[in-house]
């Protein structure tokens, strides 16, 4: 038994409104599964592959960090000399990243990996 | 070297006013009762272009169209017939079984969109300098109160995701969802329909969409079954939410 | 072609994509030959690893020239 639907044509396989397919254009293109975004490691591109990979390790950590603090305060272990002095190198460190992403000509979405079957690392 | 398409539920394939990449003629491996689909392959890589990914589901499709079908991911280059027929013989077991499961069924793609006042907040401080807090206590409050309302946004997308997919699953012989694979794509599913039930599936999509006048609905199909070609899929589909793309 | 046709190709080649790339039947290991470029994903987290070292190693990037230029602007 099969379905007759499918057929050879590979056009006419939406099945019902058109008219959001911009925003679901979009939505798509970012979707982890789409093909996976190259490191930039080729010859040319071998300062700003590395700075990818460097800022994206440094942003992992910075994001961690910053949940441990928020656990820490929401468990009431910092006191509020603590806490004010994290969220300034917190805020530090966001503003010395921005500054590398703006160097290296990096946004936020170069800014993560797809490590296949184990999903986005952040 | 041999490019590999889909197992078909029997040992020769329909004919097929159809070639396979590079316009080679497709040619099959039978094994007891299922066969390999193939077609000779040179060079040593596949390019994903278009015209190779279109052709790859063109052969697909075409196969569908006349027997139970399961697609193989695209790519997939094995050395010669030898080891076709090695392959058949190792997952012969399963591939009848999974054959069996997707008898007389296609798979549907379901993406539902939310917005507008579910976006994401901003992060608590603007990169270009503005509001640039004095407090760092500030700041760490604001990411706290960030948390939260991302918490409880994951919960009411779970709520409303489960409720659209319980719906639609009715209909299905199975399925999976994720849901928040990106911040606006609130439902990501498959359903593996029954063609007699194509048409009641539409419907049910239609009274969710009139239902939920906020919500974006997009359905795609019917796709061979590349959702649905692994057992383990049948257990978690019905029960299971966080199921992994 | 009209943009809204434009647009259902659009999309719907993004979902085929989504099955094709990552779906179906998967065999890997000895037995294939290659997996087109699907062997890239994997091979970010491989150049994730080595990268570490690499940039150890390396002397002489912009990061580092800019590093080592803030520190001597702040003590």
């Amino acid at each position: 038994m099969s379905i007759s639907d499918p057929g050879a044509s590979t056009s006419g396989k939406l099945l019902s409104d058109l008219s959001d397919l911009a925003a679901f254009a979009e939505e798509l293109e970012r979707t982890p599964s789409t093909p996976p975004q190259r490191i930039h490691v080729d010859p040319e591109n071998v300062e700003r592959g590395l700075a990818q990979l460097v800022l994206t390790l440094i942003e992992l950590l910075r994001r961690l960090m910053e949940r441990q603090a928020l656990r820490r305060i929401e468990a009431g272990s910092l006191s509020d000399e603590e806490i004010e002095r994290l969220g300034q190198t917190f805020i530090k460190l966001q503003e010395r990243m921005e500054e590398l992403k703006q160097l290296f000509g990096l946004e936020d979405k170069d800014l993560n990996l797809n490590l296949g079957p184990l999903g986005d690392l952040m | 070297m041999m490019y590999l398409y889909a197992l078909i539920d029997r040992p020769e394939p329909p004919v097929l006013h159809q070639q396979g990449l590079e316009e080679a003629d497709l040619l099959h491996c039978a094994y007891q009762g299922i066969a390999a689909v193939v077609s000779p392959f040179a060079g040593s890589r596949v390019q994903p272009s278009e015209d190779n990914l279109w052709r790859h589901e063109q052969v697909v499709e075409a196969l569908m169209v006349e027997c139970t079908v399961l697609p193989v991911r695209f790519g997939t280059v094995l050395a010669d017939r030898a080891t076709v027929q090695a392959a058949l013989a190792t997952h012969y077991s399963d591939w009848m079984a999974s054959l069996d499961r997707v008898r007389g069924r296609a798979e549907l793609s379901v993406r539902v969109l939310w917005d507008g006042d579910d976006e994401p907040p901003l992060a608590p401080f603007a990169h270009d300098g503005q509001s640039h807090p004095k407090s760092g206590r500030s700041y760490l409050m604001a990411r706290l109160e960030q948390e939260r309302q991302a918490r409880l946004r994951q919960q009411k997308a779970e709520k409303v995701a489960a409720e659209l997919h319980t719906t639609l699953a009715h209909h299905a012989a199975d399925s999976i969802y994720q849901v928040l694979i990106t911040p606006r794509m609130l439902l990501t599913a498959a359903y593996l329909v029954e063609r007699t039930q194509m048409t009641a599936f539409q419907h049910e999509l239609e009274a969710l969409r009139v239902a939920h006048p906020a919500l974006r609905f997009l359905c795609t199909g019917p796709w061979p079954p590349y959702n649905f070609v692994t057992a383990g899929t049948m257990l978690k589909g019905k029960e299971e939410q966080d199921v992994h793309f | 072609m009209s943009q809204r046709a434009a647009r259902e190709k659009e999309v719907t080649i993004l979902d085929l994509l989504d099955r094709i790339l990552n779906k179906g039947v998967i065999l890997y290991g000895d037995i294939t030959l290659s997996v087109a470029d699907v062997d890239l994903v994997y091979l970010s987290l491989k150049v994730l690893l080595t990268s570490i070292e690499t940039a150890e190693r390396m002397r002489g990037t912009a990061a580092e020239r800019y590093l080592m230029a803030r520190e001597q602007i702040e003590p």
